[in-house]
């Protein structure tokens, strides 16, 4: 998997047009999801390595989305799983295009337990972009703020 | 009416909740146990069945001494010994392997890549939370009345 500032600024990219401006925190969500719920659990505790594997599948995180829906007012509950599962998509297509020494991602889990990936790099590759994606984001942030200064 | 209607609407929601975290549950242990991939923890349990069993192992190992035609790695609080020629590797290294158990407990090499900068993807990954969970809480707050988040 790669990092999560790589995933976030996947994230950030993919959400600037207007029509997520209310659920972009629920994208941005989304997208850090399948490994905020997996990570933790196997570096802290290693050999709970086993429990974490379904976590990280499409059926459980589509679950998982509808679960975490429940928790949001029901006028906008199906906008957030639409908005959060979309993320995790772009999340696990992010991870899906990256090559693993061992294992790899069980898309048709629980039904199969073959491992699907394109291998196009190693998954500690990104680490080394990440000031990349860093000055990007700020730039454009300073860009947009800038421009609305302007324009009041 | 209002309030009857209110209640049917929290007796299903709260069963669509608890249905959803019984498959969630479910899945979590069908991928602990039917997964294939056999661990250390098990060839220890039972080294006799897993004599000579090939394994993958590359959550959080790393290696500790290095010798000329072996070293020590160090995964879930126990130590190993890994037969088999390896170039530069580094003490605290942390590595993926393949190799086959033997029952006495040590390793013959197979295979084996470094995880570059574990830790440092590890702590990058820390940052993006902390930025979503800012975003997010400026624009949803939690209802206690409810139990559920609502817009700002």
């Amino acid at each position: 998997m790669a990092d999560l500032l790589t995933h976030f600024a996947l994230g950030y990219a993919t959400s600037r047009h207007r029509s997520f401006a209310d659920m972009r925190a629920i994208y941005y969500l989304g997208i850090i999801l399948p490994d905020v719920i997996t990570r933790p659990i196997y570096i802290l505790f290693p050999g709970l390595f086993n429990y974490t594997i379904a976590m990280h599948t499409p059926v459980f995180l589509v679950i998982l989305c509808l679960f975490l829906a429940e928790f949001f007012q029901p006028q906008i509950r199906s906008l957030v799983f639409k908005y959060l599962f979309a993320g995790v998509i772009v999340h696990l297509l992010l991870d899906s295009i990256q090559r693993h020494f061992i294992g790899g991602y069980y898309w048709l889990f629980p039904f199969s337990w073959k491992t699907y990936e394109w291998g196009l790099y190693w998954a500690d590759a990104p680490l080394r972009w990440i000031p990349l994606w860093v000055i990007l984001i700020a730039g454009y942030e300073l860009f947009i703020r800038l421009h609305r200064h302007n324009n009041d | 009416m209002f309030s009857r209607d209110r209640l049917t609407n929290n007796i299903t929601r709260i069963i669509r909740i608890t249905l959803y975290l019984v498959v969630l549950c479910l899945l979590v242990l069908f991928g602990s146990y039917n997964n294939p991939t056999i661990t250390l923890a098990m060839c220890d349990a039972d080294p006799i069945k897993y004599d000579n069993a090939f394994l993958e192992i590359g959550n959080e190992i790393t290696v500790k001494t290095i010798y000329p035609d072996s070293f020590i790695v160090h995964q879930n609080g126990k130590l190993y010994k890994v037969v088999g020629r390896s170039k530069n590797l580094i003490p605290n290294q942390f590595i993926s392997l393949k190799a086959n158990y033997h029952r006495d407990g040590w390793l013959e090499l197979v295979d084996y890549h470094v995880s570059e900068k574990r830790r440092v993807k590890i702590w990058v990954s820390v940052l993006p939370v902390f930025i979503v969970l800012i975003i997010f809480f400026k624009q949803f707050r939690f209802s206690f009345k409810n139990f559920y988040f609502k817009r700002v």
